[in-house]
């Protein structure tokens, strides 16, 4: 019962709901925010829950979209949450089977995860435990930062304008303004420019027209983006700087956003540097494909035989790329791992390629389970069978003694061979060889370090690496491997 | 120095995205990209020369909206004819025409800027969030094609996984002028909560990906999108459109 609601809180089905719904509430919102514009103005200034019940007292049809994106919000976070934890989990769990940078690299896109959270928390923070107190500025006037630190004096406030001579004469171009505390310490703040002092922003601000002559309680700031009301007021405003506001902001959530945002910032370009060999394009890709895989991912895979009439009407549509020298040739070992899944064995294939004349010699595929159960019967062991078989009845090797002369061999794999093959493959005297997708779990190649010390004197002068394909090709060699590796999960767990 | 004439580079530029879309419907993949790039070339230059509308250098018309949009779609133009030199390049370079014919009929002077608007952040913030929008129309257009049986199914999500990162910067370094500009990191206001739609919009498409039974959808989302990033964006480039310009 428990294990239920945990798994629907993280369905991924469940997050993209939620944001497709937060996403029409944000535009309900802002159409709001553009037909009454300083009355949510007013919010940038104030804590929400001093806000939001006066207002949904007297005009709740124009603010009910807040506390809905609250509440979205929060459902949101704890679907992050629950996804990225078991996510996380998962892979603690594998961590026994893999290096330990790679672990970390596996570890990333779920801190992404958490980091959005730590974000959404800051917002939660600022909005209702911020505040902006906002002073008008005037020469020589006193300012009182925070109960604890010293009082500061304006002691200047110098305004700069466009030259005379340009079509921007007599415009402001910037503000400077020189605070001087009890103990003769020095700020400079500028627009744009904030200083920091005892835990608190100080910032500039300009006061919206008109402002002065209100004298409104909790004064609306001008827009913070590129709306900046309506141009007859700024081109009344002519050589004239208006007054400038002192806004002192204590934000609790602040420090929390930023940390958050160089976090997020700082794990994405260690992403991109964990994986230098594969092409830059790439990165990217992988990085925000990793930073979505959630483990309910998996579990959403009932629709299995749709699944897999999805992935042969992926390939049926897929020509190869010329720009991918190994495309011609990922897709073909595409295509036997799609025949030996639809068989009953393993989504994996695989082919022997000609280096010189491009031709196909022979291909292969899984055929572990199907007809009958055979241990061995990995797609490139199924694959060298048949080649050597071939070679015998073609009366052995064509050049001479060396049974292992096949230099001029390219062997194809759908997916990175597991010890079992790579060994084989290396005794084969096979020295070229590349494989469309990687497998993090099972796979040999990029880990060939850890061979014994024969092996890795054989495969000395091999050359052993990633294809280079099409993302499109790259993509259904993982997913039909995906695919069997996912349903013999199942199987076993029914079993259990 | 840029002043006298400025506004016919732009024409010019326009003239060869429009002979490279022909070159490269006729399949003259060097020609194509020849003029591509001495367009994107005079285009850059253009850019560079709306920075002296006023007479004196502000950063803010170089990054303004209606104008670095299509410089941003002919530079993932530019770079995909460098680094995929065979790929299909005539649906990029229309949309790269398209976007430039609105340039056409759009005020060319520039919004007097206001002391924020020189922020660095702020620059950071256009050209992250053009950047973003110009791989939006692209992974539109190629949900589009697919939609209609001519690309694979998922053509659009490489497109989609770029523009998405870097509209994640531009929500990153907004939040950032947001706060040295005004102290929110978050700001109650249309624009802020709109660039926020389409943020969770966005995300919404890609986590789609992950939903076996969902994903055959994903190309109507994608394409959605690239109209909501439209209505908005080109929304508030029309209703800029009244402001008081100088230098046109
Ligand atoms: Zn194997």
């Amino acid at each position: 019962m428990l294990k239920s609601i945990w798994h629907t809180l993280g369905d991924i089905r469940l997050a993209v709901i939620l944001l497709l719904t937060a996403s029409a509430t944000l535009l309900a919102g802002s159409f709001h925010a553009e037909d009454h514009f300083s009355l949510f103005m007013a919010l940038n200034h104030m804590r929400i829950q001093d806000w939001l019940p006066v207002q949904w007292a007297s005009r709740p049809e124009l603010v009910w979209w807040i506390p809905v994106l609250f509440v979205i919000m929060a459902l949101l976070g704890i679907n992050t949450f629950v996804c990225a934890a078991n996510r996380c989990l998962r892979l603690v769990g594998q961590r026994r089977n893999m290096a330990r940078g790679r672990f970390f690299y596996l570890l990333i896109p779920s801190l992404v995860h958490f980091l959005f959270i730590t974000i959404m928390l800051g917002h939660l923070a600022s909005f209702t435990m911020g505040r902006w107190q906002r002073i008008p500025l005037a020469a020589d006037s006193p300012i009182a930062v925070s109960p604890d630190a010293p009082d500061y004096r304006v002691a200047a406030i110098q305004d700069e304008f466009y030259p005379q001579a340009s079509a921007l004469g007599g415009r402001l171009r910037q503000t400077a303004v020189a605070l001087v505390g009890a103990g003769g310490q020095a700020l400079q703040l500028q627009y744009g420019r904030p200083a920091f002092i005892d835990g608190r922003f100080l910032l500039i601000d300009k006061a919206p027209q008109g402002e002065k002559a209100h004298k409104k309680p909790m004064p609306a700031g001008p827009p913070p983006a590129r709306r900046p009301g309506p141009a007859s007021t700024e081109a009344a405003q002519g050589p004239n700087a208006g007054q400038p506001l002192l806004v002192i902001v204590s934000d609790p959530g602040l420090a929390v956003i930023i940390l958050g945002l160089t976090l997020i910032m700082a794990l994405m370009i260690g992403y991109f540097l964990f994986k230098p060999k594969s092409a830059m394009w790439i990165a990217p890709v992988a990085v925000l494909a990793l930073l979505v895989v959630h483990p309910a991912a998996a579990a959403a895979a009932e629709s299995r035989p749709e699944e897999l009439a999805q992935i042969e009407g992926r390939i049926q549509m897929l020509s190869p790329d010329p720009a991918f020298k190994d495309d011609r040739y990922g897709l073909i070992v595409v295509k036997e791992a799609l025949t030996s899944l639809k068989e009953g064995s393993g989504g994996i294939g695989a082919c022997l390629v000609h280096e010189q004349t491009g031709e196909v010699v022979c291909t292969g595929r899984n055929r572990q389970y199907r007809p009958y159960f055979r241990s061995d019967l990995h797609a490139e062991m199924d694959l060298l069978n048949r080649y050597e078989d071939w070679l015998r009845k073609m009366g052995g090797r064509t050049s001479g003694a060396d049974p292992r002369d096949c230099a001029h061999l390219v062997l194809v794999s759908s997916v990175e061979p597991c010890p079992m093959c790579l060994t084989r493959i290396i005794n084969s005297g096979i020295k070229k060889l590349v494989y469309v997708t990687p497998d993090e779990r099972g796979g040999m190649v990029s880990r060939m370090d850890r061979l014994p010390p024969f092996w890795q004197d054989r495969a000395r002068d091999c050359d052993y690496r990633l294809a280079v394909c099409s993302p499109a090709v790259r993509q259904l060699a993982g997913d039909l491997f995906d695919f069997s590796v996912r349903t013999w999960d199942k199987k076993k767990e029914e079993t259990k | 120095m840029f002043t006298t004439g400025v506004h016919a580079w732009l024409h010019a530029a326009m003239g060869l995205y429009a002979i490279a879309w022909g070159l490269a419907v006729f399949r003259q993949r060097r020609l194509g990209t020849a003029a591509l790039a001495v367009g994107f070339a005079l285009q850059s230059l253009y850019l560079v020369g709306r920075g002296w509308l006023g007479g004196v250098f502000v950063v803010h018309p170089v990054v303004e909206g209606p104008f670095l949009l299509p410089w941003c779609l002919a530079l993932i133009a530019v770079v995909r004819a460098l680094m995929v030199p065979k790929a299909p390049m005539g649906g990029l370079l229309a949309l790269t025409v398209a976007f430039c014919l609105f340039c056409l009929f759009y005020s060319k002077g520039m919004i007097p800027p206001s002391p924020k608007r020189e922020s660095v952040w702020a620059t950071l913030f256009f050209l992250s969030e053009s950047m973003a929008h110009a791989l939006f129309y692209a992974a539109a257009w190629m949900a589009v094609l697919s939609l209609a049986g001519k690309a694979p199914a998922h053509a659009c999500y490489n497109w989609l996984v770029w523009g998405f990162s870097l509209y994640t910067v531009a929500q990153m370094t907004g939040a950032l002028w947001c706060f040295v500009g005004w102290g929110n990191t978050f700001s109650w206001g249309s624009r802020h909560l709109s660039s926020a739609a389409i943020w969770t919009f966005f995300a919404a498409t890609l986590h789609l990906q992950f939903v076996p039974k969902w994903k055959p959808k994903s190309a109507f989302l994608a394409a959605a999108g690239g109209l909501l990033v439209l209505y908005i964006s080109y929304g508030n480039y029309l209703h800029e459109m009244r402001h008081l310009r100088v230098g046109g």
